[in-house]
């Protein structure tokens, strides 16, 4: 309230002079700027590892989801108004993609199968004409968690019995787990990380407050008012702020691609099963903000939290 | 101009510093606050300033009443006042001249005037050839001149001097006491704490004698006198 109306009453040119005096602030202050540049930035880096450290488990996480399918196993005498009928039914329960899998197309996957390998003479008088594998559905589904619900709603389509629908449970279960699992630790984590990086970072404002204490005394006994001293300050802190959020930027950006690079070099990657990293510049929209909201928003906030000490002259 | 009327103040370690002062004085005054250390001069001061609250009674300056006074208006009656402290508390980051001129920033002067009445500044107090230098490239006496200019830089009604020459040679407070006397012959209403003896006796101005929170002597034309020897006075 205060603040505001003293904002109002402020002049342009009194603006113009303070955010200037930020400036001067900073250049006058270059270690101190410095010191708090590289304490920010390095906070916000380890901020931005485990961010996409979590953000390459979710993409994990994402691909062995990806993976999970329902197959639903159709009359073999069906006809082809039924197969539609059914397809568009289930394409209805909005469960992922749907594809269709037809006896002739069935029995080609059955015979480069990797088990029929070796024992080919099995399959010796059967063909397409008399192919005893019934048609199907295949259900690739978006989220684990909707396994349960859909093999529930397949049942209950016409001419469909119970074990018609085949799915494996024990595996979908257990990817859901997992994964709850993988969320919950790391949005522990990254809060805790968050709050360790607002910490540092009005620990460091504070201390910037702190070594000129004395100038906000003189600037109170003179009368300035406690915005045209804030001012700067807030300045500085934007400045510092957004120098190091893209400092981190930069530096994480590199070390991500190094990183990578380094992995895929190793091919340890492909021995875990994984096979596809975050790109960067998916993920360096939400960085920046992050970034920028942490840096420059707790920057303005603890500065001028940090001030009402010493404003109380 | 300034009153005081039975002004009580204890601080919060339970200190005594001011027992119950009345003091008025009109607008040109001069006036001189001495005592021992402890006796309340810069309590005083501080209440002036609003730095400290009084716990009872009445202090007001020009149309300020300090007690009706909210916490977002202390600036404005700042501005009202000049200030020096012994200490100078120059800002050492910017030169004399932007030293001055920030008390004028301070208060949203347009750049016309502060151009033109920083030099005017800086010439009555002597100090013209050091606009351009740092306060760390200044002697004491030079720092307390500047610290004046930027006292005066508003045109206050009111200058307030804790100790102004504390920190500096017998003869340069002299020079520093006679510059504060000038501005007092061009109306401005000066009030000094100090522990300057012969200052205050060659001043021959109206002399208030603090001891242990109370007035105990107010003299027109007063020295720092005989009868205030019996106070140990440290000098």
């Amino acid at each position: 309230m205060t603040r505001r109306r003293v904002c109002i009453l402020l002049k342009m040119r009194t603006f113009k002079y303070l955010i200037k005096e930020g400036f001067a602030n900073t250049f006058r202050n270059k270690l101190m700027f410095l010191a708090s540049t590289i304490t920010v930035t390095a906070s916000l880096i380890i901020l931005g590892i485990f961010i996409l450290v979590g953000a390459n488990v979710s993409l994990i996480g994402k691909n062995i989801e990806a993976g999970l399918m329902i197959q639903v196993f159709l009359d073999p005498a069906i006809k082809k108004d039924g197969i539609d009928d059914i397809g568009t039914r289930i394409k209805g329960f909005n469960a992922g993609k749907v594809s269709f899998v037809s006896k002739e197309e069935a029995f080609k996957k059955l015979k480069t199968m990797d088990m029929i390998k070796g024992h080919e003479r099995l399959l010796d008088g059967y063909d397409e004409r008399n192919n005893f594998l019934p048609p199907s559905y295949m259900v690739v589904l978006n989220k684990a968690e909707d396994a349960e619900r859909t093999v529930n709603q397949l049942k209950t389509l016409p001419g469909i019995k119970a074990d018609d629908v085949v799915y494996h449970k024990e595996v979908i279960d257990k990817v859901i787990k997992m994964m709850n699992v993988v969320r919950i630790v790391s949005f522990v984590v990254l809060a805790l990380l968050a709050a360790t990086a607002i910490l540092i970072i009005s620990n460091t404002v504070k201390l910037t407050v702190f070594a000129r204490r004395k100038e906000i005394g003189i600037m109170k006994y003179i009368g300035a008012t406690d915005f045209f001293i804030n001012m700067p300050f807030v300045i500085e802190s934007v400045l510092i702020g957004m120098v190091a959020s893209f400092l981190a930027l930069v530096i994480i950006y590199q070390g991500y691609e190094a990183v990578i690079a380094y992995l895929k070099v190793k091919s340890i990657v492909n021995d875990m099963g994984i096979n596809s990293f975050v790109v960067f510049n998916t993920i360096c929209e939400r960085l920046l903000f992050v970034y920028l909201f942490i840096g420059v928003g707790m920057g303005c906030v603890g500065s001028s939290i940090s001030m009402r000490k010493y404003l109380k002259v | 101009m300034i009153e005081f009327r039975n002004v009580y103040k204890t601080y919060p370690s339970g200190v005594e510093a001011v027992k119950g002062v009345s003091l008025k004085i009109e607008k040109g005054e001069f006036v001189f606050l001495v005592g021992p250390s402890g006796s309340g001069k810069s309590t005083l001061i501080k209440l002036l300033l609003k730095e400290e609250d009084a716990e009872s009674g009445i202090i007001r300056v020009g149309k300020y009443e300090h007690s009706c006074l909210k916490r977002r208006k202390i600036p404005f009656l700042r501005r009202g006042m000049g200030i020096v402290f012994q200490d100078f508390r120059l800002l050492a980051d910017r030169n004399i001249y932007d030293n001055v001129a920030f008390a004028m920033r301070v208060v949203e002067a347009a750049p016309k005037d502060i151009r033109r009445q920083v030099p005017m500044l800086l010439a009555l107090v002597g100090l013209s050839s050091k606009a351009n230098h740092f306060p760390h490239e200044l002697s004491g006496g030079e720092q307390q001149r500047a610290a004046l200019a930027r006292a005066l830089a508003n045109n206050p009604s009111v200058l307030l001097a804790d100790e102004p020459t504390g920190n500096l040679d017998p003869e340069t407070s002299l020079d520093i006491i006679k510059l504060i006397s000038d501005i007092n012959h061009r109306g401005t209403t000066v009030l000094i704490a100090t522990h300057a003896r012969e200052i205050v006796d060659v001043m021959k101005k109206r002399v208030v004698v603090l001891d242990n929170g109370r007035i105990v002597s107010d003299q027109e034309k007063g020295v720092y006198s005989v009868e205030n020897e019996n106070l140990q006075v440290p000098h």
